[in-house]
């Protein structure tokens, strides 16, 4: 069974390269356009079979890893399906919570280069998706990952992050203060370029109106209006470097949310982010991400889970006095973190994929170096 | 007659040789012992052009020092302690470039940290080795998450640490380092630490350790010829003379070595013991023959030097151009090395022509007359019924004759099949020079298992040369040629035999990205702009010595490099990475990044051997084809003769097939220490059917029929070419107990090739000879008109 990856076709590439290459688009003409499309598809298709028919094996990460990976991104649904995405376009889904898993590359830039992508996120229906990448690159599903469509951002920054909220609204935040929104299903994305400049490393949305965006120097943002106007409620101050970047943030509700960020900082708020109180973490590490757990279709989270730098992974018992815990079933930086139901999905550098089948007791390493 | 001229001024010849080589000896006396690497390699070759353009980026003098636990692993402060000690050591080692030594005790090898509102750049254990647990094992942690670019400096198990130094080429002084190497390994060697030593100048070094093996072998294999030389003539007065004029040959040979400041490898000391045998051997000739014309002339001295020095010369400057000719044009593939082995061994075995043919001469016509051999007592000797089989086996028709010939041209068809599919250049791992089970092999094995040996360089150019400025920046630096670099080196990555890549984007761009980024693992990545970029790479270089960074980008000059860490440097690896390379070029056409800069390969170690394999089987078959061209042209002019001509070289071709088929068997390769060799056998084994022929040709101008002339010249010129031979042999036989592979593999293919030429010589050729009856036999009559002209002339 060969786990060796598939290619999908060249995509159509983002805003800044777009603009740079439309004269060469332009002269190729409708016949290259469409030799294009056609080949495209074709060659996704292909890829599409390929990597369905060949699922990996837990046991084989050596052919599932190349020595270069870093994932970024993990997004687990409630049908069990999980999708990893990372550097030069790889995407590997899971079928079985995380177990096994199979790999194909995407959003090619040309032959032998790959976009790098950030992060992957899909909206409670488990069909529609989308991934934010590297030079403005968003990508779009909305046949639970089978195949991927390019969308216009309008921005050639990189997305860090994307927060869906259904299947017509998402957000996402990136570099250079890049925040931006679709309430269209992706067929408009509004950029909302801030002027500072600021690195945006995580958006959270807790309804379709109210949102957070955390970034460098302690910088939390608030909407109240689906991303049309965002006030500061934290940081933000370019000249104090001694701030700690904010990696993450979560919102179960518009209340309750929680940031977390570099040199162990963990802040908690129970007012919607008017007041942020910080939580002694376990250690310096920074976490990465955030996600909450436990919860079912009655009754909200119960814990709350961070991955970050060394491998290390926060478990905070939500609704109780229990002091955060951390353990690190690897060494590797861990970018992301997701849970459905028992089972949980943590990837980050080195390749790194550790999967939990019991609600985090304990930790699998499935790839890595 | 040459002879009587050469005689006539004998003295004023005989001294003016004999200045000659008192010049060639002063000369000798200045000969200095020394292996000069980058000799061994075509000058002019693209490849070997870049290694010199960019010998800034490390020579190929590269140490790897293996320290291996036996149990546990190296996290302990003893073995770490080790480690840096030995790396302190190596860089006091003679030569050493101390830019270039990398280990887990060097201040070079660190790792960056960040933290709020800092960037911190820590060496695993510089200055001081940790001595707390916690301390060791955050050493332990942070060497597992810097995996990627430890792995050539810690093994993934722990077990292994690499010490790495490369030398300065021109001071390298391979004895004097190999020494010290060796104390090194003494000093820090326990029960439970094993330390392994690989890189050239370990493999050089160990010809200075075999050395004094290689002098008591030299001088076995010489008492051996001597002892020959004496039993074959019988112990009369002057058995001694082909010793002497063998020895002033090698006066000549040397002389001219120490004249043109080559330096004398000790590996190559079996090419030099092969060129004396062969300048004996001529010598033996010659005196056979001086002691048959002394009977046939009664015993006066002077008639028989005039007439041996007659008859001899015109086989003798024939054999002796085959033999130059056999070494001359290994000198056409522009290899330094080959070039200094050809330009000697002309003057060497040159130097038989004047010591042998004209020196020898002069210096019997001055020694007192040979006394005659006392009559046998008893009849003929135990081997006699097996010489008059062998005497008569050419003149006996039937299937064995017309057997032999046959099978001649089934060996010429299977020798051809295993020419042309010779194996270039090394075949495995390891250096073909010493034995597999020789402590350098188990050594580079070791070592190899675990760290790569081998690396070639990938130059990435900018096309438009700048310099550096705040307002400008280089291409090198801009973002999709950091991407091209970055991709490149990944592509490389997924050939099994490249073991890491060492480059500026995932070495140094996209980790200093994610630190200064908060550490965020999404900056692991191609800063970018062209700005970030720029802004990084100064943050690293401020925290380098002087030119330190050059090993990465050069900026004013807008190059840097890729480094392609291998495991072996077969062909077959080699060959692997030169086509991966040109894969990976032509597919990424498209890329606006390469019409900033060009992607030259390949350099370093990797480089120099893919040179010599491209070199080695074009000058193979180029230096057969002059060999034989050569033959083909001497043997027509002197035997005034098409046929004679084509008959040398198809035995010539008959007899040299062998070595390939041995090669092939033997699975050595056409390398740049085996070619000399080959070369030589051509030369130096169609000697014998030039004698043998040529002796024939002598009787028959004497009026002897034609099957007589043959029996009469195999038990003369015959017997004098197994002697030859058995000096050749006898000689060669002590160096397959060399403890240097390479001599025994070469002893053995040479002992195959003289094998094949005495038959071929002896055998074959007479029989081809009497069963076809070629006219030049008979001076370009018919065999009848040429003994009625031959009776005629006897009646008158």
């Amino acid at each position: 069974m060969s786990l060796v990856p598939s290619e999908d076709a060249e995509l159509p590439i983002p805003a800044a390269e777009q603009a740079r290459s439309k004269r060469q688009t332009l002269r190729a003409g409708r016949w290259g356009a469409s030799a294009l499309t056609l080949l495209s598809v074709v060659a996704i298709f292909a890829a599409s079979a390929v990597a369905g028919a060949a699922p990996g094996k837990a046991g084989r990460s050596e052919s599932l890893a190349k020595p270069w990976d870093s994932f970024f991104s993990v997004a687990c649904l409630p049908s069990n399906k999980c999708y990893v995405i990372g550097t030069e376009g790889a995407l590997l889904t899971s079928s079985d919570g995380g177990q096994t898993w199979g790999r194909r590359a995407i959003a090619r830039r040309g032959d032998l280069s790959w976009f790098d992508l950030y992060s992957i996120r899909f909206a409670s229906d488990g069909q529609t998706g989308w991934v934010g990448g590297e030079g403005g690159l968003i990508l779009k599903t909305t046949d639970g990952g089978v195949t991927w469509n390019p969308q216009a951002s309008g921005t050639a920054e990189n997305i860090f992050r994307i927060a869906v909220v259904d299947s017509r609204t998402a957000f996402a935040c990136g570099t250079n203060g890049l925040l931006m929104g679709t309430t269209d299903g992706g067929a408009h994305w509004q950029l909302q370029t801030l002027k500072n400049g600021l690195i945006f490393l995580d958006v959270a949305f807790a309804d379709a109106q109210n949102g957070w965006a955390v970034g460098e120097f302690e910088t939390i943002m608030h909407t109240a209006d689906g991303g049309k106007t965002w006030t500061p409620q934290m940081g933000g101050k370019r000249a104090n470097f001694k701030l700690p970047a904010l990696f993450a943030v979560r919102f179960i509700d518009a209340q309750h949310g929680w940031a977390a960020g570099q040199g162990g900082t963990l802040l908690r708020t129970d007012n919607g982010g008017a007041t942020w109180q910080p939580i002694t973490a376990p250690s310096a590490s920074p976490m990465y991400s955030v996600t909450y757990s436990g919860a079912t279709s009655s009754s909200a989270p119960t814990e709350l889970w961070g991955s970050g730098e060394g491998g290390a992974l926060l478990h905070i018992a939500l609704g109780g006095a229990a002091a955060p815990k951390e353990q690190t079933p690897t060494v590797f930086d861990l970018a992301d973190i997701a849970f459905n139901g028992q089972n949980g999905v943590a990837v980050g550098l080195g390749g790194t994929i550790v999967h939990t089948a019991d609600s985090g007791v304990h930790w699998d390493v499935v790839t890595g170096k | 007659m040459i002879g009587r001229f050469i005689l006539r001024y004998r003295a004023i010849i005989g001294i003016a040789l004999l200045v000659i080589t008192g010049i060639f000896g002063y000369y000798a006396s200045k000969l200095t012992i020394g292996t000069s690497f980058i000799d061994f390699f075509p000058k002019s070759h693209p490849y070997v052009k870049l290694y010199h353009d960019y010998e800034r980026y490390g020579g190929a003098q590269r140490l790897t020092l293996m320290v291996q636990v036996k149990h546990g692993d190296i996290y302990n402060y003893k073995t770490l302690r080790k480690i840096q000690d030995m790396t302190y050591d190596v860089d006091l080692l003679p030569a050493v470039n101390h830019q270039s030594i990398r280990s887990l005790g060097s201040f070079r090898v660190r790792y960056a940290v960040a933290l709020p509102g800092n960037l911190v750049y820590k060496a695993y254990m510089y200055p001081n080795v940790p001595t707390s647990e916690a301390a060791i094992q955050e050493i332990k942690r942070q060497i597992f998450i810097h995996r990627l670019e430890m792995r050539s400096l810690v093994s993934d198990d722990g077990r292994s640490a690499a010490i790495m130094a490369s030398f300065y080429e021109g001071r390298l002084n391979y004895h004097e380092v190999f020494n010290r190497i060796q104390a090194l390994i003494a000093k820090y060697q326990d029960d439970n630490t094993v330390i392994y030593a690989a890189g050239e100048p370990v493999i050089r070094g160990y010809g200075y350790y075999y050395l004094p093996v290689l002098v008591i072998i030299f001088f076995v294999s010489d008492g051996i010829m001597i002892l020959i030389l004496y039993i074959f003539f019988k112990g009369r007065s002057t058995w001694w003379a082909p010793l002497i004029t063998g020895l002033l040959s090698t006066v000549w040979g040397l002389g001219f070595i120490g004249m043109e400041g080559y330096e004398f490898d000790p590996v190559m000391l079996v090419i030099r013991f092969i060129l004396t045998a062969r300048d004996m051997s001529h010598g033996i000739q010659w005196q056979g023959r001086y002691y048959d014309e002394l009977e046939t002339h009664g015993y006066d001295k002077m008639a028989a030097c005039e007439v041996t020095t007659t008859l001899m010369l015109p086989p003798g400057l024939l054999s002796i151009l085959a033999d130059i000719a056999g070494i001359v044009f290994i000198s056409f593939g522009g290899i330094p090395s080959l070039q200094h082995v050809a330009s000697s061994g002309a003057v060497w075995l040159g130097g038989s022509l004047t010591m042998v043919f004209i020196f020898q001469p002069i210096m019997m016509s001055y020694l007192p007359t040979p006394k005659p051999l006392p009559a046998r007592k008893t009849g003929r000797g135990m081997l006699a019924p097996i010489a008059d089989k062998l005497v008569n086996f050419p003149i006996t028709p039937g299937y064995a004759r017309e057997g032999a010939l046959v099978a001649v041209g089934v060996l010429i068809v299977v020798g051809f099949i295993a020419g042309i599919r010779a194996k270039i250049g090394y075949t495995e791992p390891g250096t073909p020079l010493y034995r597999h089970n020789a402590k350098v092999n188990r050594d580079i094995n070791a070592v190899r298992q675990v760290f790569p040996l081998d690396e070639g360089w990938i130059i990435v150019r900018a096309r438009a040369t700048t310099t550096i400025s705040a307002a400008y920046t280089p291409d090198m630096l801009a973002p999709d040629v950091i991407r091209l670099e970055r991709d490149l080196g990944r592509f490389m990555l997924q050939d099994p035999s490249v073991s890491s890549i060492i480059s500026v984007a995932p070495d140094i761009l996209e980790p200093y990205n994610q630190m200064f980024h908060y550490g965020n693992p999404k900056y692991l990545a191609v800063p970018r702009t062209a700005d970030d970029a720029m802004g990084l790479y100064f943050l690293f270089m401020q925290g380098t010595a002087p030119g330190e960074a050059d090993q990465w980008i050069n900026l004013n000059t807008n190059d840097g490099i890729l480094r392609v860490l291998l495991s072996d440097h077969t062909y077959m690896t080699l060959n692997n990475i030169q086509a991966r390379l040109a894969e990976f070029i032509n597919r990424r056409q498209w890329d606006p990044a390469l019409k900033k800069v060009e992607i030259v390969y390949l350099g370093g170690i990797a480089g120099l051997y893919a040179a010599a394999n491209d070199v080695l089987y074009q000058l193979d078959f180029i230096n057969i084809t002059f060999v034989l061209g050569v033959v083909f042209l001497f043997c027509t002019v002197v035997y005034r003769s098409f046929v004679a001509g084509v008959l040398f070289v198809v035995s010539c071709i008959a007899a040299n097939f062998a070595a390939f088929i041995y090669m092939r068997l033997a699975d050595i390769g056409i390398t740049i220490d085996t070619i000399p060799v080959i070369s030589l056998g051509i030369g130096l084994g169609v000697d014998y059917g030039i004698y043998a022929v040529s002796r024939i040709c002598d009787e028959c101008a004497e009026g002897r029929r034609l099957e007589e002339a043959i029996t009469t010249a195999l038990r003369g010129t015959g017997a004098a070419v197994l002697a030859t031979f058995s000096v050749i042999i006898g000689g060669l036989a002590p160096w397959v107990f060399s403890p240097v592979l390479f001599h025994n593999e070469m002893s053995v293919l040479l002992i195959i090739l003289m094998s094949t030429n005495v038959i071929v010589g002896l055998l074959i050729l007479p029989a081809y000879i009497a069963w076809a009856r070629p006219r030049f036999i008979f001076g370009g009559v018919a065999e009848e008109d040429l003994r009625k002209e031959t009776m005629a002339a006897a009646i008158n």
